[in-house]
């Protein structure tokens, strides 16, 4: 191959490789290398080789392989294409002045439905024509809008978030490889609050993998090490026995891994109404393979969770009767006292608490006071947070909590798996 | 030898291993790129297998390191021959002799390689199968890294050893764990999944002899159906053809209910599984659709 002809391989797939990384794929340097090694080796008129050549070297993880696909399809088919993603801010103008809309907004606006476009374009217009209307007002309207756009990505389902390049061509095709996110990934990245009834066998499935990987990271026995730790003489002796009594290896002990003793405290109240089906199966799952698990649900009360939580088919209605128990208000601090006063056996310093609560408590103050004595009596307290993590800093009670426990956001099933193994492995 | 994509596809189908275009190329650059390949998937779907085969094409010896919890370098890499050196101390102390230098004590004769070594050391290139890497730790995945990259190995006593042939490098592993991306960026990265129903129909067809075409359409399209259910785990491609070997040897002709049902827990292991295919699916259905034209 001439120079020029390997230069401009090169950038192609260097451009190519920014796209991968935008998407959230890890591609280092030595797999660019390598990309380019294999590429050299194969037929360029076939694009199935080449997709092969650069799939074996630059993906290396299962999850990765749909998101290479889509991101191969759109990049090799419309390489000189300008998306019309990158067309949609200039629509959104005050007096003739483009908002200044970040990214992340401007990929909102290019989801919205024709209507929706309108009516904010509308609204800019009737805006800029108004009475007594100057350019100065840019700043509120940019606000007003923005504020609209947040509420839509709100309401909307999730995409993969993406990381963008600087480059607008790129940046284009990003967004709308994002877009049309396979089928997983994007049920990974979506708000557990939007599933609906027809998406509850899949999350169940990937709920039921999380939990038993988790378990695996437990299911080991004792075992020697090489490294420094306690000295098993035991076994050091034994292996000398072959050298005739003379110890040339000491063997050393590791602690065992154990699982940890859990006790998950579940938010049933009416704020987390939208979760509550995930809340359900998180609890099943959890319960199954962490068997030694206390589980306590709590809204303006707190009740035990019987036997029929850990079974899923009278769940649904074990939860029915503690929602009417408890309440549909929620009071943390009232809760955890409960906690504390009546069920102290269940507590102890080996235990892992979990709470799944989006901590929009009333008595705020109570509940932070309640969280800290409970802090000093269990191991450790991981507090998992529907609520996006943007939005904590609004919420007093909010910031009151997270001083005494690990809070985690946890409104889609990526940041579950993620604070669960920072969490628990 | 020149390997082409083409030769190794023949090479490959002429072992026995039935794998699809993607797996040849996957194959193809680890030999080209002399990087190992790293092959992951759910347990019988061949990724041990694809060595072994690979050893066979290039008439070369497969060396095995089967990795366990608790893998350590002595195990895996090399060890020093305690006993003998006892012996040789012991000896010169009685023949009046210096008791011999230090140097020689730790020379090539008193080493035992393991199976790291032994494919480092190895006059002809070998294939190495490290098989189910991800029951080890992490701080063993580390170790592999200079074995992995530069293909060599430091041993204090004496030096650093270059391999003399770039061994072929097969990584396998069960995806119990998730690999550090150390390991993962050296390697070519491999997922084999389940077969599709043709697929599964021609590997049958190759590994049970006597076999006849039509039960081996059926049975493939039985465990294609039994995969599509949530199951705690599914069949593999090794338990079907254990299923195909019994069904043979009870001188099946086509599936039947209840052949099904006597034989179902050759390719069901757990009991939840058992179940789940009884209440979902069951032996009638199963068969009836297992019958129907074509291969959907």
């Amino acid at each position: 191959m001439e120079q020029g002809q390997q230069e401009g391989l090169l950038e192609n797939l260097l451009r190519f490789v920014l796209v991968l990384r935008g998407l959230g794929l890890k591609v280092s340097a030595a797999e660019v290398a390598d990309a380019l090694e294999a590429l050299l080796l194969v037929n360029f008129a076939d694009r199935s080789e080449v997709y092969q050549a650069l799939r074996y070297t630059l993906v290396k993880e299962q999850r990765g392989e749909k998101l290479f696909k889509q991101a191969f399809e759109d990049y090799f088919a419309a390489l000189g294409e300008v998306s019309e993603q990158g067309k949609g801010s200039a629509e959104l103008s005050f007096q003739d002045q483009p908002l200044n809309l970040t990214r992340e907004e401007q990929a909102v606006y290019s989801r919205l439905t024709r209507e929706q476009r309108q009516g904010l374009q509308e609204f800019l217009a009737r805006s800029s024509e108004g009475k007594n209307v100057s350019p100065r007002f840019l700043p509120v309207i940019e606000g007003l809008v923005k504020g609209q756009l947040d509420y839509y990505r709100r309401h909307m389902g999730e995409v993969l978030p993406v990381e963008f390049t600087g480059d607008e061509k790129l940046d284009s095709m990003l967004l709308n490889i994002s877009q049309q996110l396979p089928e997983y990934e994007e049920l990974l990245s979506r708000d557990m609050g939007l599933f609906s009834q027809d998406d509850l066998t899949r999350v169940k499935r990937v709920i039921n993998k999380l939990t038993r990987k988790l378990s695996h990271g437990f299911n080991r026995r004792k075992r020697q090490s090489n490294r420094a730790g306690m000295l098993d003489l035991r076994n050091s002796i034994r292996h000398s026995i072959q050298h005739g009594g003379t110890i040339f290896k000491i063997k050393y002990r590791q602690k065992r891994q154990r699982k940890p003793d859990l006790m998950l405290l579940c938010d049933i109240s009416g704020s987390m109404e939208r979760y509550s089906s995930f809340v359900l199966q998180f609890c099943y799952c959890l319960n199954r393979v962490f068997q030694k698990m206390d589980t306590f649900v709590f809204a303006e009360k707190l009740a035990l969770g019987g036997p029929g939580l850990k079974n899923s088919e009278t769940m649904e209605k074990e939860l029915q009767l503690a929602k009417q128990e408890c309440g549909r208000g929620t009071n943390v601090g009232r809760s955890l006292q409960e906690l504390q006063q009546n069920f102290h056996r269940f507590l102890g310093k080996n235990k892992v608490i979990v709470v799944v609560s989006d901590a929009k408590t009333m008595e705020s103050q109570l509940a932070a006071a309640e969280l800290k004595k409970l802090a000093g009596k269990a191991k450790d307290i991981i507090w998992l947070n529907p609520l996006a993590k943007s939005e904590w800093e609004r919420y007093n009670a909010v910031k009151m909590l997270r001083k005494y426990c690990r809070m985690e956001e946890c409104s889609t099933l990526a940041q579950l798996d993620s604070a669960m193994r920072k969490a628990l492995i | 030898m020149q390997i082409t994509l083409p030769w190794l596809k023949e090479a490959l189908k002429g072992a026995g291993y039935i794998c699809g275009d993607d797996i040849v190329m996957a194959v193809y650059l680890a030999l080209q790129l002399e990087k190992p390949l790293l092959v992951t998937g759910a347990p019988g779907v061949g990724k041990t297998e694809l060595a072994k085969v690979l050893s066979a094409i290039f008439q070369t010896e497969l060396i095995r390191l089967q990795c366990y919890e608790g893998l350590d370098e002595n195990k895996a890499l090399y060890e020093w021959n305690y006993q003998k050196q006892l012996l040789a101390i012991q000896l010169a102390k009685e023949h009046g002799l210096a008791g011999g230098k230090e140097q020689d004590l730790f020379s090539e004769d008193y080493l035992l390689p393991r199976p790291l070594l032994k494919a480092l050391l190895a006059p002809k290139k070998p294939v190495l199968l490290i098989d189910e890497v991800d029951k080890t730790d992490e701080e063993f995945e580390a170790f592999l890294f200079e074995v992995l990259s530069d293909f060599q190995v430091s041993i204090p006593e004496l030096g650093t050893l270059q391999a003399k042939q770039v061994p072929i490098v097969v990584l396998t592993s069960n995806g119990e764990r998730e690999l550090s991306d150390g390991l993962k960026r050296r390697c070519i990265f491999l997922y084999m999944d389940y077969p599709e129903v043709e697929k599964e129909v021609a590997i049958i067809r190759a590994k049970v002899s006597g076999i006849e075409a039509r039960l081996a359409l059926e049975i493939a399209k039985a465990v294609n159906r039994i995969r599509s259910l949530e199951l705690e785990k599914k069949p593999s491609i090794a338990e079907t053809l254990d299923w195909a070997k019994a069904l043979l040897l009870l001188g099946a002709g086509g599936l039947t209910p209840e052949l099904v049902d006597k034989t179902c827990n050759l390719l069901l292991k757990e009991k939840a599984d058992l179940d789940t295919f009884l209440t979902q699916l069951g032996p009638e259905e199963l068969c009836s659709l297992a019958r129907e034209r074509g291969l959907a």
